[in-house]
C-alpha cells in the first residue's frame, strides 16, 4: 500500500482531481467548466507520475492538455452563443443517472475490496526488458502491439475524413 | 543501434503472411485510394470510386476464396499474435464484404437523388468495412477495440450523411454519444480483464482458477457485454436503434443492420466463447436474459410502427435476440448456426432494404406502410420480391430466414438442457408474432388500393444487381444449403 | 429404397412452376392463354397422377421412391415416395386441383397473378402428400400457406384481409409447434438397437425404429409431448373442435375455387399428417390419447351439425358440415387397431370419409358457388322454389346433398358406415351419439334444399340462369367418383388395405413393446 510522502501526495491530488472533475460537471459557466477540465487533466497526469509512468504523463499533458482542452476552449470562445451563458448542465433525468452511477461506483469499490484479499490484482511486474520506461513502452508498440499501433492510424484518418464529411460546406 | 535492431528480429518473429492479409490490404488500399482519387474527379467521371469500391469488394471476396481453397484448415496467428486468420474468420468477413459490396450497389442512385455527395461515401464504408474484418480476426482485445471504433467511427458520420435532414443529424448524434459510451464501457472491461489476467490477448484462453474466481475478470466480463450488447442492439442496450436506423438514409441503415451487426457478433463469439470460455456458466445465464429480452421486445415493438423502415429497426432487434441463442448454446456448432444466420439475415434484410430504398426514390415517397399500396399491383415482380424477402425474415421456409433459424435451434436443442429448449420455444412463439408485421407489409402491397395517384418506381442497374444477388442468396441459403456447405462445416474453437 | 427411376413423382409436383413462368410473362390482359397454360399446367399433374394410380401395386409398400441426399450435414433428404395412404390423396389433389381451374375461368381481376398462386398451392399440395421426409413434409406444408393466404387475402370476400390472415397465423401457429416436434424428433430419437441417436428425419426409418422398440425410441413422456405437438399442428388443419374458428371465416370469404381446395384438400392434411406421422412413429402416443382424440371427434361432429343448422348462409352452412364430417375421420381413426391387427375398419373409414368429403364437399362449394355468381347473395331464405327455374342445377345440388347426408349407394355412406362399425366396437356410447349427427346432417341439408328449391317460387329469381357447360363439366367428375365409390368401394379399398394393415400392424407391435417395457 502507499506510504509517506507518497500517501500524501497520492490524497492531495485526488482530492483535487475529483474536486475538479464535479465542477466541470456542475459549473453554470461553460468556459470555467472548460478550465477545470484542465485542472483535472493535469491531475491525472499527477497521478502517472506518481505511479513512476513519466512517459504517459508527458504524453497526457501535450496531448489532453495541450492538444484537446485548448481546442475546447477555442470552440467554446469561438462559440458566442455559449461564452457568457449560464447553462444548466443537468436534466429532469439527473437522479436516476446519479442512482446508476452510485451502483456502478458501488460494485466497482466492491470488486476492489473483494480483490484485495486476494493479493490485488494478479499482474507480474515485466523484468525481462531493462531500461527505462519509455523504451519498454517504444519496444511494446514496435513488437507486440505493432499491429494495433499501425492501424491506430487508419482509424485517424477515417476519423479525420468523417469531421471532413461533417464539416464542409455544401457545394 | 543496428546489432539491437537485428536481435530484436532474431528473437521474435511477427509471422506475416501477406497472402492470408490480402483481404484487408485490398480493402484498406482501395479506401485510401477512393480518398485520394475523389478530388481530382469531376462530373461523370465520379462514378469511377463507385466502381472501383465494388470491383475491390470483388477482389477482397475473390481473394478470400482463394486463401480458403489453398489452405483448407488455416489457422495462422500473426503479428504476435494479434491477428489471427482462421476458417472461421474469414467467412465472417465473406459476410461483412457481401453486406458491403450489396450496400454500394443500392447506394449509387439513392445518393444522387438524395443529394449527397458521394465521394466520401465508398471510402468510408470501405474503411467501415476494415474496421469489421479487425474485429473478425482479432486475436487481441485491443485490435477488436480498434476494429470496433474504425467501424464505428465511419457509422456516426454515415448516419448524418444526409446532414440537411433533421432526423439524420438526430441519429448521427445519438449514435456517437451512446456509441461512445458503450466503447467506453467496453475499453473499461477490457482494461479490468487486463487487471485480471495480465494479458489482453484473446487467443490465450484463461485458465487459471485462481483468476477465474477474480471479481474483476467477472467485472471485465460484464463491461465488455455492456460494450457489445450496445453494438449488437440487444435490449436493454437497443435504445439507439429505432431512432438511428430511422433517421439514417436508408442505404447506410441497410449497411448497419448487416455487416456492422454481424462484425459485433463475431467480437461477442471471439470474446466469450474464446476468451472467456471457462466462464461458460455465469455468462450462459446473463446471455439467456439478454437473448429472451431482445427478441421479445423487439418483436412486440415491431408490431406497432406504422413505418416500414422502423418496423424493420425493430425487427432487427429481434434477429440480434436469436443469434444471441446460438451464444447461449456455447457450442462449436451453434457457433456455426449463427454465423449462418448472419449470413441469411445480411442478404435477406439488405433485399428488404433495397425494395424500400425503390419505394423512396420516388417523389414525395416516404416509408410508411401506405407508400406500399398497391405496389405489388403495379409491379408484380418487385411485390414478390419483397414478399420473399418478408416471409423470410418470418423465418418462413423454404428461405434462408427458415434454415438460420432452423440451425440456430437446432444447434440450441442439441446441447439438451431444458433452459436453452425454452428458450427455443419463446424464439419460435417470437417468431410466430413476427410473421404478423412483416406480413403485414404484404397486404399493404397487394391487398390495399394505393392513397393517391401512383408514382412510378426507377429500376436502376445497381438496384438489380443487389436484388439479384440477395434474392439469389435468400433462396439458395433456403433451398439448398448445401452449396454452403463449408459454411457448415466451419466453427470457432 | 435402392431404385431411382424416372423422376414422375417430382416432375408432377413441379411441372405447375413451369406454368407458372410462362405466366409471369404473360400479359393480364392475355386471358384466354392464361387459363389455357394454367389448365394445361394443372393438367399434366393429373394425367401423371392417374398414370401412377394406374402402375400402383397396393402390396408393394412405398411406390415411386426418388431419394437424394439434400442436406447431407444434417441427414436431410430429397425423398419421394407414395403408398395406398397418398396415392388416393394425391389423385384428389391433383383432380381438385385441375376442376378448381377450370372453376376459377370467371376471375377478371388480377387473373395472372391469381393463377399463378393457384398453381403454387398446387405445388405445395402435392408436396405434402408425397414427401417422406420430415423436413421436406414441413417446408411443403409452409410454402403451400403463402398463396393460400394470398388467394384469399386479394380475391376474397368483404372480410378477406381478416379472414386471410386468420387462417395464417393459426395454421403457422400450428406448424410452429410441428417444428418444435421435429427438432425434438431429431435430437431424441434413438435406434433401439444400438442406443445411439440416428439422427435422421426420413419417416420410413423413424416408422420402423418405433416398430422394433418403441419403448427406447423415444421416452415416455417425451413420446406424449411430441404426439401433443403434432396433434396442435394437425388439429388446426383438420380443423379439430375448439381449433377450427379460422374455418368459417376462411371458407365464407375465399373466392369458390379456394373453399373447394380448403375443403377438398387442405382439412386433409391434418389427418393425413396423424395418419402419416403421428400414428406409425408415435404409436404409444396415439394409444395414449386415442380416447381424446375420439371425444374430440364426436364433439366436432355433433358442433358441427348443430352449428350448421342455424346457418341462414348457404356457404357458411357448407363450411360448418366440413366441421362435422371431419369429425367423423377422428372417430374413425381413433379406434385405430384396438382390436387386433387386421381390424382396420375404423382406420379404412377414415380414409374413405377423406376422399368422399373431398369430392362431396368441393362439389357443394362449387355448386354454391355458381348460384352465388348469379344471385350475388348466398343467403338461404332470399330464395325459394328454384327446382322449377333450374332443374339441372337442383338435381346436382340435391345429389350433392344426398351424397354428404350419407345416403346409402354414394360414398359418404359406405365411410361413414365404416367409421360406425369400427367406431361401435370401442366406443359403444361416443358412437351413439355420434349416430346423432347423420340425424342432424339430413336435418340441415333437407331444410337447406326445402327452402331454396322447393316451395313458392319467389319471382325475384326469374332472370337466374341454369348451370352452365363449363360449370357441370367442373362436378361432374365428382358426381361419377361419388356413385363409383358408393356403389363400389373396393375402387378404392382395393389401394389402401394393405397399407393399413402395414400400419396397424406397426401400431400395435410399438405399443406392445412400450407396453411390455414399463410392464
Amino acid at each position: 500500500m502507499l506510504e509517506g510522502s507518497t500517501a500524501i501526495a497520492f490524497y492531495i491530488i485526488s482530492f483535487v482531481m475529483i474536486l475538479s472533475a464535479i465542477a466541470v460537471v456542475t459549473l453554470k459557466n461553460i468556459f470555467h467548466a472548460a478550465l477545470f477540465l484542465v485542472l483535472t487533466l493535469f491531475a491525472v497526469a499527477a497521478l502517472y507520475i506518481l505511479l513512476s509512468a513519466e512517459f504517459l504523463a508527458a504524453v497526457q499533458v501535450l496531448i489532453y492538455v495541450g492538444a484537446i482542452s485548448i481546442l475546447m476552449i477555442f470552440a467554446v470562445m469561438l462559440t458566442a452563443q455559449l461564452t457568457n451563458y449560464n447553462i444548466k448542465q443537468t436534466n429532469e433525468q439527473s437522479l436516476p443517472a446519479l442512482l446508476i452511477s452510485v451502483c456502478f461506483i458501488g460494485i466497482t469499490i466492491f470488486a476492489i475490496a473483494t480483490n484485495n484479499k486476494l493479493g490485488g490484482f494478479p499482474i507480474k511486474e515485466n523484468t525481462e526488458i531493462a531500461g527505462s520506461n519509455t523504451a519498454n513502452l517504444g519496444q511494446l508498440l514496435m513488437r507486440d502491439f505493432i499491429l494495433p499501433f499501425e492501424v491506430v492510424s487508419v482509424l485517424l484518418l477515417a476519423a479525420l475524413i468523417g469531421a471532413i464529411v461533417i464539416a464542409k460546406r455544401d457545394n | 543501434m543496428q546489432e539491437s535492431v537485428k536481435t530484436i528480429l532474431e528473437n521474435f518473429s511477427l509471422n506475416i503472411d501477406l497472402v492470408t492479409l490480402m483481404p484487408e490490404i485490398i480493402i484498406c488500399g482501395m479506401a485510401l485510394l477512393t480518398m485520394i482519387l475523389e478530388p481530382f474527379l469531376k462530373g461523370d467521371s465520379r462514378k469511377v470510386v463507385m466502381h472501383l469500391t465494388w470491383l475491390s469488394i470483388v477482389a477482397a471476396l475473390i481473394s478470400i476464396y482463394s486463401i480458403w481453397t489453398s489452405q483448407p484448415n488455416l489457422q495462422s496467428l500473426q503479428f504476435a499474435d494479434a491477428y489471427r486468420i482462421d476458417s472461421y474468420s474469414l467467412l465472417f468477413k465473406a459476410v461483412f464484404l457481401i453486406g458491403s459490396l450489396l450496400t454500394v450497389f443500392i447506394s449509387s442512385n439513392f445518393l444522387k437523388f438524395k443529394n449527397v455527395p458521394d465521394g466520401e461515401f465508398y471510402s468510408l464504408i470501405l474503411f467501415a468495412t476494415f474496421g469489421m474484418m479487425n474485429m473478425a480476426s482479432a486475436g487481441d482485445l485491443i485490435v477488436l477495440f480498434i476494429g470496433l471504433e474504425i467501424m464505428s467511427l465511419c457509422l456516426y458520420v454515415l448516419a448524418g450523411i444526409l446532414r440537411r435532414s433533421v432526423y439524420a443529424n438526430e441519429a448521427s448524434l445519438k449514435y456517437f454519444l451512446m456509441g461512445a459510451f458503450a466503447s467506453g464501457f467496453l475499453m473499461f472491461g477490457i482494461a479490468f480483464i487486463y487487471g485480471a489476467t495480465g494479458t489482453t490477448s484473446i487467443v490465450d484462453v484463461i485458465q487459471s482458477s485462481e483468476i477465474l474466481s477474480n471479481t474483476y475478470l467477472i467485472i471485465g466480463a460484464a463491461m465488455v457485454m455492456i460494450g457489445l450488447g450496445f453494438k449488437v442492439g440487444a435490449v436493454p442496450f437497443h435504445m439507439w436503434i429505432p431512432d438511428v436506423y430511422t433517421g439514417s438514409i436508408t442505404n447506410v441503415t441497410a449497411f448497419m443492420s448487416a455487416g456492422p451487426k454481424a462484425a459485433a457478433f463475431a467480437a461477442f463469439f471471439q470474446v466469450f466463447i474464446v476468451a472467456l470460455r471457462p466462464l461458460q456458466s455465469e455468462i450462459e445465464v446473463v446471455l439467456w436474459i439478454l437473448s429472451a429480452l431482445t427478441m421479445t421486445l423487439g418483436n412486440i415493438l415491431a408490431i406497432t410502427q406504422n413505418d416500414v423502415k422502423r418496423m424493420l429497426a425493430y425487427s432487427s432487434i429481434s434477429h440480434a435476440g436469436y443469434v444471441l441463442i446460438a451464444l447461449v448454446a456455447f457450442t462449436p456448432a451453434a457457433t456455426t448456426a449463427g454465423l449462418y444466420y448472419l449470413l441469411c439475415y445480411t442478404v435477406m434484410n439488405i433485399g428488404a432494404f433495397t425494395v424500400l430504398i425503390m419505394v423512396e426514390a420516388r417523389e414525395n415517397s416516404d416509408t410508411n406502410f401506405s407508400s406500399f399500396a398497391g405496389m405489388g399491383r403495379r409491379y408484380p415482380f418487385l411485390g414478390i420480391l419483397l414478399t420473399i424477402f418478408m416471409i423470410s425474415l418470418a423465418g418462413f421456409p423454404p428461405t434462408a430466414g427458415f434454415m438460420g433459424k432452423f440451425l440456430v435451434f437446432k444447434s440450441a436443442i442439441d446441447t439438451g438442457s431444458t433452459s436453452l429448449i425454452v428458450l427455443v420455444v419463446l424464439a419460435v412463439v417470437n417468431s410466430l408474432v413476427s410473421v404478423y408485421y412483416y406480413l403485414r407489409v404484404v397486404v399493404v402491397m397487394f391487398m390495399v388500393e394505393p392513397e393517391l395517384e401512383y408514382r412510378p418506381i426507377n429500376f436502376a442497374t445497381g438496384i438489380i444487381a443487389a436484388l439479384v444477388i440477395s434474392m439469389g442468396g435468400t433462396l439458395l441459403l433456403g433451398i439448398y444449403p448445401q452449396i454452403f456447405a463449408f459454411f457448415l462445416n466451419t466453427a470457432l474453437i | 429404397m435402392e431404385s431411382f427411376s424416372f423422376p414422375i413423382l417430382t416432375l408432377m409436383i413441379f411441372i405447375p412452376i413451369i406454368g407458372m413462368l410462362i405466366l409471369a410473362f404473360l400479359k393480364q390482359s392475355q386471358l384466354q392463354a392464361i387459363r389455357t397454360v394454367s389448365a394445361v399446367f394443372s393438367g399434366i399433374p393429373l394425367v401423371l397422377a392417374v398414370v401412377l394410380l394406374a402402375n400402383y401395386d397396393p402390396g408393394g409398400g412405398f411406390q415411386y421412391i426418388e431419394k437424394v441426399s439434400w442436406i447431407p450435414s444434417l441427414n436431410i433428404h430429397y425423398f419421394l415416395g407414395a403408398d395406398g395412404i397418398s396415392m388416393p390423396m394425391l389423385v384428389l389433389t391433383a383432380l381438385l386441383s385441375f376442376i378448381s381451374i377450370i372453376a376459377s375461368f370467371g376471375i377478371v381481376h388480377r387473373a395472372k397473378e391469381y393463377f399463378i398462386f393457384f398453381l403454387l398451392l398446387q405445388v405445395g399440395m402435392m408436396g405434402v402428400f408425397a414427401a417422406l421426409d420430415f423436413f421436406l413434409f414441413y417446408i411443403f406444408w409452409e410454402i403451400m400457406l403463402v398463396p393460400m393466404y394470398f388467394l384469399i387475402g386479394i380475391w376474397g370476400g368483404p372480410r378477406k384481409i381478416y379472414a386471410a390472415i386468420k387462417f395464417f397465423l393459426y395454421t403457422l401457429f400450428g406448424s410452429i409447434f410441428m417444428l418444435v416436434g421435429i427438432l425434438v424428433l431429431y435430437f431424441f430419437a434413438v435406434d433401439p438397437s444400438t442406443g445411439a441417436n440416428i439422427y435422421t428425419l426420413d419417416l420410413t426409418i423413424l416408422a420402423q425404429m418405433a416398430q422394433n422398440g418403441d419403448g427406447l425410441f423415444l421416452r415416455e413422456g417425451l413420446q406424449l409431448m411430441v404426439w401433443m405437438f403434432f396433434f396442435i399442428a394437425f388439429a388446426i388443419k383438420v380443423p379439430v373442435w375448439p381449433f377450427h374458428t379460422w374455418l368459417p371465416d376462411a371458407h365464407v370469404e375465399a373466392p369458390t375455387a379456394v373453399s373447394v381446395i380448403l375443403a377438398g384438400v387442405l382439412l386433409k392434411m391434418g389427418t393425413y399428417g396423424l395418419l402419416r406421422i403421428s400414428f406409425p412413429i408415435l404409436p404409444y402416443g396415439t394409444d395414449y390419447f386415442s380416447n381424446f382424440m375420439a371425444v374430440l371427434g364426436v364433439i366436432g361432429i355433433i358442433y358441427g351439425a348443430l352449428v350448421s343448422m342455424a346457418q341462414k348462409d348457404l356457404k357458411k352452412l357448407v363450411a360448418y358440415s366440413s366441421v362435422s364430417h371431419m369429425g367423423y375421420c377422428l372417430l374413425g381413426m381413433s379406434v385405430f387397431s384396438h382390436f387386433g391387427k387386421e381390424f382396420i375398419v375404423g382406420i379404412s373409414g377414415c380414409m374413405f370419409q377423406m376422399i368422399s368429403h373431398g369430392l362431396i364437399t368441393g362439389a357443394l362449394f362449387l355448386l354454391v358457388g355458381v348460384i352465388y355468381d348469379r344471385a350475388h347473395t348466398r343467403e338461404i331464405a332470399a330464395f325459394g322454389g328454384l327446382w322449377t327455374k333450374v332443374p339441372v342445377y337442383g338435381s346436382l345440388m340435391t345429389f350433392f346433398c344426398m351424397a354428404s347426408l350419407g345416403l346409402p349407394g354414394l360414398s359418404g355412406f359406405i365411410s361413414e358406415f365404416l367409421i360406425f362399425v369400427g367406431g361401435f366396437a370401442r366406443y359403444k356410447i361416443l358412437t351413439g351419439i355420434a349416430v346423432l349427427g347423420v340425424v342432424l346432417t339430413a336435418g340441415y341439408f333437407l331444410r337447406m334444399i326445402q327452402k331454396v328449391f322447393l316451395g313458392q317460387f319467389n319471382i325475384k329469381w326469374s332472370d337466374l340462369t341454369e348451370i352452365n357447360f363449363r360449370e357441370i363439366f367442373t362436378v361432374t367428375p365428382l358426381a361419377i367418383l361419388t356413385l363409383l365409390i358408393g356403389i363400389y368401394p373396393r375402387a378404392l379399398s382395393y389401394m389402401m388395405d394393405d397399407t393399413l394393415i402395414d400400419l396397424s400392424n406397426r401400431i400395435i407391435d410399438g405399443v406392445n413393446i412400450v407396453k411390455g417395457i414399463i410392464g
